[in-house]
């Protein structure tokens, strides 16, 4: 590793070449703020909160785009250089509608961090405001530019890590605002409502759509039989909303923090996982064995399903008919637990707490009488509805999920959560049942990289099987060009909308994104809390699990019959995608 | 596909065109037709001037050219005559170039009043 | 280089052109069609031809062909005068109009280079831009020289950058040529948007095809097969022309592959900005081209390394492309002679503003500003005072009366806090006010910045919001401090070279008026009348001869009065000072101060 030397902050220093100014002063603990930059992005150099004073120069620097170079003299928190930080973020305040007390992000906010750092003491710079837009039409997001400070984040992910391109910078000048194109709503536009331009907010510009509210409604209505569900991504990420380390596992306190806010049952997505394994396993044995349309693709993510539908409609027959967990788990709920447990299934309300913001729009997809789920939170509303009562997470006692007819799940489910994670549990029941023996080893490495494309292959019965596990969208549109040329190697994909699976879905905790943490980072974090508890379960496949193999004998018969049919599979169609015609 | 010789070769023969010297065509007329020249109106002096060639043959050639710089006084025509010599009369419309055809065209006199000079000595 | 004229005064027979023949031929025989400038005028009364020679102003009469050649020979090339044939009993009036035609120096001062086929072609006739030597110095590159012959003659020309910056063009080559790349681009950048400024307008309007043959040989130089022409959509005209020009060139075999059978190949293809003044700015330009949002990135990676998709691309203003040609064609020693040592050549301005000779001119680098002012463009108008120029456009700056001697330069306009920029040169005379007119730059850039970085985005906004309180009288001593606070800021601290000049127009109407802008906040008086909040109209009642009639002209029934008894009031409370009053009032009894 070449290394230069430099001069920062008068102190001699030597410094691996290469690197800008920003990494190089990180890599010595020394902090320059920053609004717009994104480490897995081409630095924009847009918000001129990072500039720092070069020795014999009279503009100031941006230290994010700017390389060091042998002998560079550099000041990061000169006068200069400090005077001038604080006044574009007074600029930006002077734009910002600075509501914070009522903001989503309250607490949580970069902008807000920032200003408490510079020392900004009084709102200096007076104005007109550019006009805002407020967009809740859609089921996942909302967008509110008055809070918006045109860092470009969001676009950033939208197109550079989504490969999507639906938000983008509109009109010039003081004019310019954030959102989808021609200023239309998230739900008119291609977007697939993944959530990771939130993630990727530093202000509450963009963020959930709340449900909170109808939630505690239906918690205090006495004839509601209310039961929550937590997917398995949220145990890995709650924790952080009340100031815990990145990747720790929070299952059981989880579990006390629901059972204490009233929830009537609390019961883990993990089960309802095993029973997609069950079905998407049996769909797949199926299609070999008839030689049905492969490869075969999963469907648990939502965002990938609004991407199938409104982009690659052609590939719908290689997409697993399946619904994702937490709606077959509603299904079941509202249908085989509701007569068992004599309930009437209109009292039911289902919560799904979800890492996911598609899920929002997932849960309006209406295949019968009932919605399988009624609400979906994300972990981030979780977090909020546990302060709501009063509850510190990190001090409850451990308990377990509710236990009557759903209390056991395999560590096949838990892994659901992370990119590799319904392949490796699918190929453990799959690969089981075609060769008729035991696995050796359960954990399948290939799957376990931090990659947007890990490919596996496997021996079964002396036949090599290709599978694939694809995580963001710009990731799937080689492979999914692939089939559509009928040049794809592979017999399974798995599809996750988010980069590295749900532990960093749209829904998950935000962290600030100050460059010492790198997405792989966060991944490896929140994945490994998921593989432990993986690791710690005894049972370890789904289709050894007895709860729903239960389920099939008292109910639902076989994977894949009629029953199953009705109630845990879906259909989708190809939605119409916005084409803009221009003359 | 032209080459360097043929290139030279219309060099020299438009040249000799555009020096007014080969007798069919005595006079070589120019108006401003930049942007400046067709805001100020040099479309109908260029239409009056193709149809007085076409309708009673006089023996000129009308060309658009650009902008000469002095946008104020478009719409511009400059008058070439052979021996190198310019006239360039300013603020044209068709009534003046109806003069011009007649006076300096076909009799030969330049209608001082009407060139930049003229106009300039009048104000 | 242009040192002497003639004026030569032909009566109104043909026959006299004869004398007009022989001076062309003489001259051009002593090669001296270069230096000396002919002029002929055609007096109907004159019997015989005359002339007067300039600077020198030595007239002579009764010219006929022999004297003529005489003339030039002995009293142009020796610059001896012919004493027997010098006739000083000339017509007392005929001097004095050939003073009046030498006066007449709207010409006479410039030096036409980039523009010497503009007006004088068919820009439409690929054949007569040939005829003027189009597409020779490309078959000059092509055949006698290496490319990096062609890169050594621009850069030791001494070629800057006209659009604005002034950075030397054959080092901007040099890279893009020493860059190892199988694809490389040259874009010529005609999204020419100063308010203002219409030089490059002219010159694709006048001379297309200058600007294909210097894009194809910058092309041979850096080893580029490929050209844009970002030109706005603003100008049909130009991208008609340009049209035209590329398709006649694609016929004859001039663009395409195998040009003029050299086996050099280069196409050429429009882009049409879409009006943002922010897409000259090269990055800017590039993202626009690449059909992405038009903002600019952060440099480096300069262009020339890392331009457009990613490819080595060469980014020339027009201007500075059509000099190519003549300097390939003439050499870089010619070039030389023209212009100043740091600054040779010549260079294109749009002269506007308060001054009685507006339009194009071109002349040599190094003619001082007062020349270009006063001889050039013969004054400001109706003989007010000259107050200031404001050159470079909205990213420039202004010159006051003080600096009138300064040598037009790159490095010289910078010193004086202005810069060349495109060329826009307005003139200001007394009745404008410096506050409105940084006002109405600021609020030029606000309307035209991309968005993209927060001191340009929200700082102008700021400035120009705190400007606008100057100009309703709201301003304080506190209030100018921190505009040059915020002014500085986003001057030091914006992404592109817009941002970084953004502040420009106040900047330097504060430095060199700062008494105005006091007017303007302490005594809360505008001098030149512009700012409206700030003026009070008074009738002067010794001078009012109570006829009403301004009070039926106010809109704002904001005068009263008795008709024939008493004198009218204005109630400034209700009065909007438009000025309607004073124009009614016969008597001048209106004051507006």
């Amino acid at each position: 590793m070449k290394t230069i030397k430099m001069n920062i902050n008068h102190q001699e220093v030597q410094v691996q070449a290469g690197l800008t100014i920003l990494e190089a002063c990180r890599s010595l603990g020394i902090t320059i703020p920053t609004l717009c930059h994104l480490t897995e992005c081409k630095p924009k150099g847009a918000c001129r909160i990072c500039v720092v004073e070069e020795a014999g120069k009279r503009n100031l620097i941006p230290s994010c785009v700017s390389e060091v170079t042998d002998g560079m003299k550099i000041l990061t928190h000169s006068k200069r250089s400090l005077a001038s930080r604080r006044m574009s973020l007074e600029l930006i305040l002077s734009n910002h509608r600075k509501d914070c007390l009522s903001c989503t992000r309250n607490l949580n906010c970069e902008l807000q961090t920032l200003a408490q750092t510079l020392h900004v003491r009084e709102d200096r710079f007076l104005g007109e405001k550019t006009e805002g837009r407020y967009d809740d039409l859609s089921n996942g997001l909302v967008r509110d530019t008055s809070k918006c400070i045109l860092c470009g984040r969001c676009v950033d992910a939208c197109l550079n890590i989504q490969g999507l391109g639906v938000l983008t910078l509109m009109n010039r000048g003081f004019e310019t605002r954030m959102g989808p194109v021609l200023d239309l709503s998230f739900k008119d536009v291609n977007c697939i409502e993944c959530g990771q331009c939130v993630l990727h907010c530093p202000v509450g510009a963009l963020s959930e759509k709340e449900e909170i509210h109808d939630v505690i409604n239906a918690l205090e209505d006495p004839k509601k039989f209310v039961i929550v569900q937590t997917a398995p991504a949220v145990r890995a990420s709650l924790a952080e909303e009340f100031g815990a380390p990145m990747g720790t596992r929070i299952t059981g306190k989880m579990v006390s923090a629901l059972k204490q806010i009233g929830f009537d049952r609390v019961y883990d997505t993990n089960v309802a996982a095993d029973l997609t394994i069950l079905e998407e396993g049996h769909e797949l044995l199926n299609r070999l064995e008839n030689k049905g349309v492969l490869p075969l693709i999963t469907s648990c993510s939502p965002g990938w399903i609004n991407y199938l539908e409104k982009e690659y409609a052609s590939l719908i027959p290689h997409v697993s008919s399946c619904k994702s967990p937490h709606m077959m788990f509603g299904a079941i709920l509202k249908s085989h637990y509701a007569k068992v447990k004599g309930l009437d299934p209109k009292d039911i309300v289902v919560v799904s707490i979800m890492p996911c913001t598609a899920k929002k729009g997932e849960k309006e997809r209406m295949t019968s009488e009932y919605k399988d789920v009624d609400h979906v939170l994300t972990t981030r509303e979780c977090g909020r509805l546990i302060k709501l009562y009063g509850l510190d997470l990190l001090a409850m006692q451990n308990s377990d999920f509710d236990q009557d007819m759903f209390g056991i799940s395999s560590g096949a489910g838990v892994i659901f959560g992370v990119s590799g994670g319904v392949m490796e549990a699918a190929l453990r029941t799959v690969v089981e049942i075609l060769t008729n023996m035991p696995l050796d080893r359960l954990e399948f490495k290939e799957l376990r990289l931090i990659k947007d494309v890990k490919e596996a292959e496997i021996n079964v019965n002396g036949t090599i099987v290709k599978v694939a596990a694809v995580s963001t969208m710009k990731a799937a549109q080689a492979i999914l060009k692939q089939i559509q040329e009928g040049t794809s190697p592979y017999t399974f994909i798995e599809i996750m909308a988010c980069p590295g699976g749900c532990i960093n879905g749209g829904g998950q905790s935000i962290y600030p994104r100050n460059h010492d943490l790198k997405t792989e980072d966060v991944i490896k974090l929140r994945a490994k809390a998921l593989y432990a508890e993986d690791q710690d379960n005894t049972l370890r496949t789904s289709h050894m699990n007895p709860d729903v193999l239960n389920l099939y004998r008292d109910f639902l018969g076989e994977p894949g019959s009629d029953v199953a049919h009705h109630l845990l599979h879906t259909h989708y169609s190809a939605k119409e995608a916005l084409k803009l015609e221009f003359d | 596909m032209l080459d360097v010789k043929q290139l030279n070769a219309i060099k020299e023969s438009t040249l000799q065109k555009m020096r007014v010297e080969d007798g069919q065509i005595t006079h070589r007329i120019l108006i401003g037709m930049g942007t400046c020249g067709i805001a100020a109106g040099a479309q109908s002096v260029y239409d009056f001037l193709i149809e007085m060639k076409d309708v009673y043959h006089y023996p000129i050639e009308v060309l658009p050219t650009g902008c000469l710089g002095m946008c104020m006084f478009e719409p511009m025509v400059e008058v070439v005559e052979a021996n190198d010599k310019h006239t360039m009369y300013i603020k044209m419309d068709p009534l003046k170039m109806k003069e011009i055809l007649h006076h300096h065209i076909k009799e030969g006199y330049t209608l001082y009043a009407y060139t930049l000079q003229g106009v300039k000595e009048n104000a | 280089m242009l040192e002497q004229r003639i004026h030569l005064a032909l009566g109104a027979q043909s026959n006299q052109e004869a004398v007009l023949h022989q001076l062309h031929a003489t001259l051009k025989k002593n090669r001296l069609d270069d230096r000396i400038q002919v002029y002929c005028h055609t007096l109907n009364d004159l019997q015989k031809p005359a002339c007067g020679i300039y600077p020198e102003r030595i007239f002579y009469e009764n010219i006929n062909e022999n004297l003529m050649r005489l003339l030039v020979e002995v009293q142009l090339l020796n610059k001896t005068p012919l004493e027997q044939f010098q006739q000083l009993k000339l017509d007392q009036s005929l001097i004095e109009r050939f003073d009046q035609w030498d006066k007449d120096r709207f010409f006479y001062k410039q030096t036409r280079i980039v523009l010497k086929n503009a007006g004088k072609i068919n820009p439409e006739d690929i054949q007569e831009a040939i005829a003027m030597d189009a597409y020779q110095a490309l078959s000059k590159a092509l055949t006698s020289m290496t490319p990096q012959d062609v890169l050594d003659e621009i850069t030791l020309s001494g070629l800057r950058g006209r659009g604005g910056g002034g950075f030397p063009t054959g080092r901007k080559w040099q890279v893009a040529h020493d860059q190892v790349n199988d694809v490389k681009y040259v874009i010529c950048n005609a999204d020419e948007g100063d308010p203002g400024a219409f030089m490059d307008r002219s010159l694709l309007e006048g001379d297309p095809h200058a600007i294909l043959e210097a894009m194809m040989i910058a092309g041979y130089a850096i080893g580029s097969k490929h050209g844009f022409i970002y030109v706005r959509a603003e100008y049909p005209v130009a991208v008609k022309r340009l049209e035209i020009a590329i398709r006649q060139a694609e016929n004859m075999g001039l663009l395409g592959n195998n040009i003029l059978n050299l086996g050099f190949d280069f196409s050429i293809e429009i882009r049409l900005g879409a009006g943002a003044f922010v897409c000259g700015e090269e990055t800017a330009l590039i993202a626009s081209i690449e059909g992405q949002r038009g903002t600019p990135n952060p440099k480096p990676p300069y262009p020339s390394v890392q331009g457009l998709w990613g490819k080595p691309t060469i980014i020339n203003n027009v201007e500075t492309l059509a000099n190519i040609p003549q300097i390939l064609l003439k050499g870089q020693k010619w070039f030389r002679t023209m212009g100043t040592a740091s600054s040779p050549g010549t260079k294109v301005f749009a002269l506007g503003g308060k001054i009685k000779q507006t339009g194009l001119i071109e002349v040599e680098m190094g003619l001082s500003l007062r020349e270009v002012i006063y001889d050039i463009g013969q004054g400001c108008e109706h003989n007010k005072k000259f107050k200031a120029m404001q050159t470079g456009g909205p990213s420039g700056g202004c010159i006051t009366a003080e600096d009138l001697d300064t040598a037009l330069g790159f490095d010289e306009l910078i010193q004086l806090g202005s810069m060349m920029g495109s060329g826009g040169m307005i003139v200001l005379d007394e009745d404008n006010c410096m506050v409105d007119v940084a006002r109405f730059y600021l609020d030029f850039i606000v309307e035209e910045s991309c968005g993209k970085c927060t001191p340009c985005r929200i700082g102008t906004k700021r400035l120009l919001e705190m400007l606008n309180k100057v100009t309703q009288g709201e301003g304080t001593l506190e209030l100018l401090e921190e505009m040059e606070e915020l002014a500085q800021y986003i001057k030091t601290s914006s992404l592109c070279g817009l941002g970084q000049t953004a502040p420009n127009p106040f900047l330097s109407t504060y430095h060199h008026f700062k008494d105005e802008y006091i007017r303007h906040v302490v005594d809360k008086k505008c001098d030149a009348k512009v700012c409206k909040a700030l003026l009070e109209y008074t009738i002067q009642a010794d001078l009012c001869k109570k006829c009403g009639l301004c009070a039926r002209a106010c809109p704002t029934y904001a005068i009263s009065g008795m008709v024939g008894r008493d004198p009218f009031t204005i109630d400034p409370n209700l009065c909007i000072r438009c000025g309607a009053c004073v124009l009614t009032c016969k008597f001048d009894a209106i004051k507006r101060q």
